[in-house]
């Protein structure tokens, strides 16, 4: 895990003025974390974040609810008074001061790449066959988490097996004939399995201030492919006459 | 894109600027790193990305990108990685590259890509310019062995075609220490 904070230090009153940032990677997704406030954190469980922004949440120190005080009386009767409870109020010391705090954590899945290549029928040996995936270049998020806004920037880079020992490594996500650069050329025929191996790097900006996203996030995409021989053959000379 | 495009290898003042040596020297891959194989993949990728910015014709404009390629080729994976990393269609802009790359390496940096850019001359038929960059090369790092091994190489005579059919066999090998 890695720690970034927008304040001058990560402790956790240090995240007054200033929300507290963190970005990091977990099981292969990226969390972004942020908390303001000198409250405890409260530790949620990790969900995948929904479309639309969520609403940080409010985190106070409970307070017990007011109980009301009956004076004793000689015979118990039903209090229809119009005097106010007395409320016993919570004596605090210097310590026990009101602690506030806003955090929120969200999770981002990555996209898995899918596989296509051309020509999608029956490729053909010695002819090269164009590989991409559906993966974009650059995917960008901003995110408000405590009110700060969060821009991550992620970038696939992708590693081509091409199922008969030959690899190739590229930040393309690679286009169909006549485009792409990656392509492949099978010297036989047969049964071959593709894996594109796609693993994220990134970034991370609050506040002007731009970090490297720690660990690494990969994603295997797994096609098999046949590819054929076509062998040529010569048919007799026909003459058509009328 | 000719051979006489390239008028010189020698280096530029930038080789010996302060700050310019700092920053590359961070970026610098030591063999015990406990993190090596994210450095080797951190280097490799940056191979690609500068190789990509070169050929979008922005290639001098990222200045940490060229450092950080400078630095991580210290590492005998990411060199052999970026030995083969170009193509018939790419090699152009790999070219561009590694010359310029070449002439901003400063001292303890020069050798790695001045074998690779002895490597891509010999390839393009350019033999003298071959031993020029590997006569940089050495005089970086008198035991660098890929520079001798160059040098062997190259005054044997083999075959450009060869050589390329070999950086080709080798590449899928390194790719998959690197990545695997």
């Amino acid at each position: 895990m890695f720690l970034t904070s927008i304040s001058a230090s990560a402790s956790a009153t240090d995240c007054i003025e200033k929300a507290c940032i963190e970005v990091y990677t977990q099981n292969g997704t990226i969390v972004i974390e942020g908390r303001k406030g000198t409250g405890p954190i409260e530790k949620k469980s990790v969900s995948p974040a929904p479309s639309k922004s969520r609403v940080p949440i409010v985190q106070k120190t409970l307070r017990p609810k007011p109980k009301p005080v009956i004076t004793a009386q000689a015979k118990p009767k039903i209090v229809t008074s119009t005097k106010k409870p007395v409320v016993k109020k919570r004596v605090r010391t210097a310590s026990s001061s009101p602690a506030t705090s806003l955090s929120d954590k969200l999770v981002e899945i990555l996209p898995t790449a899918g596989i296509a290549y051309s020509p999608s029928f029956s490729p053909l040996i010695k002819v090269p066959v164009f590989f991409w995936s559906d993966i974009p270049l650059l995917v960008t998020k901003k995110i408000e988490i405590v009110g700060e806004i969060v821009e991550v920037s992620l970038r696939p880079t992708f590693l081509w097996h091409f199922g008969d020992g030959v690899i190739f490594l590229t930040r393309k996500p690679g286009a169909p004939f006549p485009d792409g650069e990656i392509r492949h050329t099978y010297s036989h025929s047969g049964h071959y399995l593709i894996q594109l191996i796609t693993s994220w790097d990134g970034e991370f900006t609050v506040q002007g201030v731009t970090t490297r996203i720690p660990g690494k996030i990969e994603s295997v995409s797994i096609l098999p492919i046949s590819v054929v021989a076509a062998p040529s053959r010569f048919s007799p000379l026909v003459l058509f006459t009328r | 894109m000719s051979t006489h495009e390239i008028d010189s290898i020698a280096a530029l003042p930038l080789a010996t600027n302060i700050s310019w040596m700092a920053e590359i020297e961070t970026f610098w891959v030591a063999t015990d790193s406990e993190e090596l194989n994210d450095l080797q993949r951190d280097g490799a990728t940056a191979v690609i990305d500068l190789a990509a910015e070169f050929e979008a014709g922005k290639g001098l404009e990222n200045s940490d990108l060229r450092a950080r390629v400078i630095g991580r080729m210290s590492d005998i994976q990411v060199r052999d990685f970026a030995l083969g990393s170009h193509n018939e269609e790419s090699a152009q802009w790999y070219w561009k590259m590694w010359r310029e790359l070449l002439v901003s390496a400063p001292p303890g940096f020069v050798a790695p890509i001045a074998s690779v850019f002895a490597a891509l001359a010999y390839e393009r038929g350019d033999g003298e310019l071959a031993h020029k960059a590997l006569d940089r090369a050495l005089a970086d790092d008198s035991q660098y062995s890929l520079a001798i091994l160059l040098r062997r190489v190259f005054s044997a005579g083999w075959p450009a075609q060869s050589f390329t059919v070999m950086r080709r066999e080798l590449h899928p090998k390194v790719v998959n220490v690197i990545f695997g």
